[in-house]
């Protein structure tokens, strides 16, 4: 049985904006899921479904088998009493009570005895680095220690799930990094199950036992990372995932030799875009095996320490690929474009199938 | 340079307006300063702006003997109803906030509509209520009654005072497990302090100033401030040095409290604007 089931839901806000549209998933026990999408594309809604701060429109949620909200049934449990942690956006800490109090908050009010909740704040203080900020009010804390102070507010009463929004939006480049480790280190040692949204690719990857791509809030894609990256289900999957992003070439602004290659080596006649990613073509003078070899003229390199990428004019449509190590291509040149791997998307965005070498 | 003397433009309008202002609420202050500290004769003889030839205490020290009792009646009823009020419409205010998705805009109406209801549309029934309980001509008749009035007024003030702490929260304290109770006492209730303070001062001096609900529901003058003033005006002609000199007495104590909390008052205010500072 799953941790948490999401069948089918859809929520729409007043006077009619659809924030998710039809939202089916499973959540394995234990499991780190993430769910990556960009901003408005639905996740904070789906979180607070979860967590009963708002009602689907349609749909059921089920938490270890206890169905929570069932929109068609009329069932609605109330957030105090689904047993979920939560770390909110902006952390949320009671400003008024210190950090000690914070943690204990939700101790208190399970009942628990004084000496008790003392134990345990302390014990969940440890775990997470903080046993020193305990007097201290959250406005003297760095966005950091914060964010620590309410992993340990939502941990604290040993919730069945744990909820992430945007955990580490707040938190500048460096210590974002030690962030994610961290988080997921955490999770992994408590072994709980976890979802966290986030808009950023680089926070999915680097906590994410699977990931769900949502646009529009519609499910676009789940799967592990490397799938994700591998194997985009569409255009909005591939180009939403990548760095440098996905090259995405319009067949029909091709010449008509290069379409015609295009065509007879994916033996489809309906392949409208062609993906490729800039780690996956290599700028050369000569031509190598590949899927393609596209010509063209360099435009720019741009040098990023141990890699360089080139953008290549082919025909009036610019591809960005990795320069042949070794080489040395300046703009004006003529060059190959030796594609190792190409995505083909139909009309409609879906990819029909990859090729490679 | 355009911008900036656009900028000292305002600042001189803002500056002439604020002096306006001063001058024509300091006038009345001044001449009932003034008027305490003439003799009788000269109050009546003289212009109302022209100072005290011979200034002298002597009104303001037999009227404050006298006004002693109806001031401290006055803080016996005015404190607990200032107190009562705004916790009682703070609560309210609590229970509409958390349901504003669903009734609130009748309520809200509903409460604004208690709140600028003029006295005389509800006094007879006020007045019977009193009466059947027994309470007329007592303090607590008189602070019942201002409590049944103002209450509203504080619930509206706590609205938009709590409708400025973030849902956050709340919604923070909900997923702790926090039902309604606990989350008003430990979460809202300690973020709610300068708009708390702001409603109490503002309550504090509405009541100290109101004359019409003690008047209905009081024989005599000694129960309330405002009463008292008033019987300085008429009984064998007006005695109007002392009647200055209990005005100006009277009206000490809502200044005095002004002066002294106005940072709160003012901090409250500045909530509406900014939201709590987390
Ligand atoms: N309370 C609300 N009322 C109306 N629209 C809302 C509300 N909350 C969210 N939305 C809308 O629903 C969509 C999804 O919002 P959200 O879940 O916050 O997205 P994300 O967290 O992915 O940025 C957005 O278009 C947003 O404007
Ligand atoms: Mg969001």
């Amino acid at each position: 049985m799953p941790a948490i089931q999401i069948d089918s839901i859809t929520k729409v806000f007043h006077p009619n904006i659809t924030a998710l549209d039809n939202v089916s998933l499973d959540v394995e026990k234990g499991e780190f899921l993430v769910i990556l999408g960009p901003s408005g594309s639905g996740k904070t809604t789906l979180l607070r479904i979860i967590a009963g701060l708002e009602k689907p429109s349609r749909g059921r949620v089920v938490i270890d088998g206890e169905t929570v909200v069932d929109a068609e049934k009329g069932i609605y449990v109330p957030p105090q009493k689904r047993d979920i942690g939560m770390v909110f956006q902006n952390w949320a800490l009671y400003p008024n009570m210190k950090v000690f109090d914070n943690i204990a908050f939700p101790l208190e009010i399970k009942g628990e005895r004084k000496d008790v909740i003392r134990k345990r704040v302390r014990e969940i203080a440890e775990v997470l680095g903080i046993e020193d900020l305990l007097d201290r009010y959250p406005r003297h804390l760095s966005g950091g220690q914060q964010q620590r102070v309410a992993l340990a507010r939502a941990l604290a009463k040993n919730p069945r799930i744990l909820l992430l929004d945007e955990p580490f939006s707040n938190l500048d480049a460096r210590v974002r990094i030690t962030a994610r480790t961290f988080v997921k280190k955490l999770q992994k040692r408590l072994g709980i199950t976890t979802i966290l949204v986030t808009h950023d690719q680089a926070d999915a990857f680097a906590v994410g036992d699977r990931i769900v791509v949502l646009n529009r809030g519609r499910i676009q894609q789940i799967g592990v990372p490397q799938e994700l990256y591998d194997e985009p289900a569409n255009l909005f999957t591939a180009s939403f995932i990548g760095e440098p992003p996905i090259n995405l070439i319009e067949v029909d602004n091709l010449d008509k030799k290069l379409k015609d290659n295009i065509y007879k080596v994916s033996n489809l006649s309906y392949v409208k875009v062609l993906g490729v990613r800039p780690d996956e073509a290599i700028v050369s003078k000569r031509e190598m095996e590949a899927v393609l070899n596209l010509n063209g003229i360099v435009e720019l390199v741009e040098i990023l320490g141990s890699r360089s990428y080139v953008h290549v004019d082919i025909g009036g449509q610019l591809i960005v690929a990795l320069k042949a190590p070794g080489e040395e291509v300046s703009p004006g040149e003529k060059v190959v474009v030796n594609v190792l791997k190409a995505h083909l998307f139909d009309e409609e965005g879906s990819r029909i199938s990859t090729l490679r070498v | 340079m355009l911008r900036y003397r656009s900028f000292e433009l305002r600042l001189l309008a803002a500056s002439l307006i604020i002096i306006v202002v001063g001058v024509l609420w300091i006038i009345p202050m001044y001449s009932l300063l003034a008027g305490s500290l003439k003799s009788l004769a000269e109050v009546q003889g003289t212009p109302v702006l022209s100072p005290p030839a011979r200034p002298s205490l002597e009104a303001v020290r037999k009227v404050s003997l006298e006004l002693r009792d109806p001031i401290i009646n006055t803080v016996l009823i005015v404190v607990p109803v200032a107190l009562v009020s705004t916790l009682l419409g703070s609560a309210a205010a609590y229970a509409i906030y958390r349901r504003m998705d669903r009734v609130s805009d009748t309520i809200m109406i509903l409460i604004a509509i208690a709140t600028y209801i003029p006295y005389h549309a509800i006094l007879v029934p006020l007045i019977n209520l009193i009466k059947g309980l027994g309470l007329y001509d007592t303090l607590p008749g008189i602070a019942l009654a201002l409590l049944v009035y103002y209450t509203p007024m504080a619930a509206l003030l706590m609205v938009i005072f709590i409708s400025a702490i973030p849902r956050f929260y709340i919604e923070a304290a909900m997923v702790d497990g926090a039902g309604d109770g606990r989350i008003y006492r430990r979460v809202v209730l300690p973020l709610l302090g300068p708009g708390i303070t702001s409603t109490m001062i503002f309550i504090l001096i509405m009541t100290w100033n109101n004359f019409f609900i003690p008047l209905m529901l009081s024989r005599g003058y000694e129960k309330y401030i405002t009463l008292k003033i008033f019987s300085y005006v008429g009984q064998s002609g007006t005695l109007y040095n002392e009647m200055f000199a209990a005005s100006l007495i009277g009206s000490l104590p809502p200044l005095i409290i002004f002066l002294a909390m106005g940072r709160y008052f003012i901090k409250g205010l500045q909530a509406f604007g900014g939201g709590v500072k987390g």
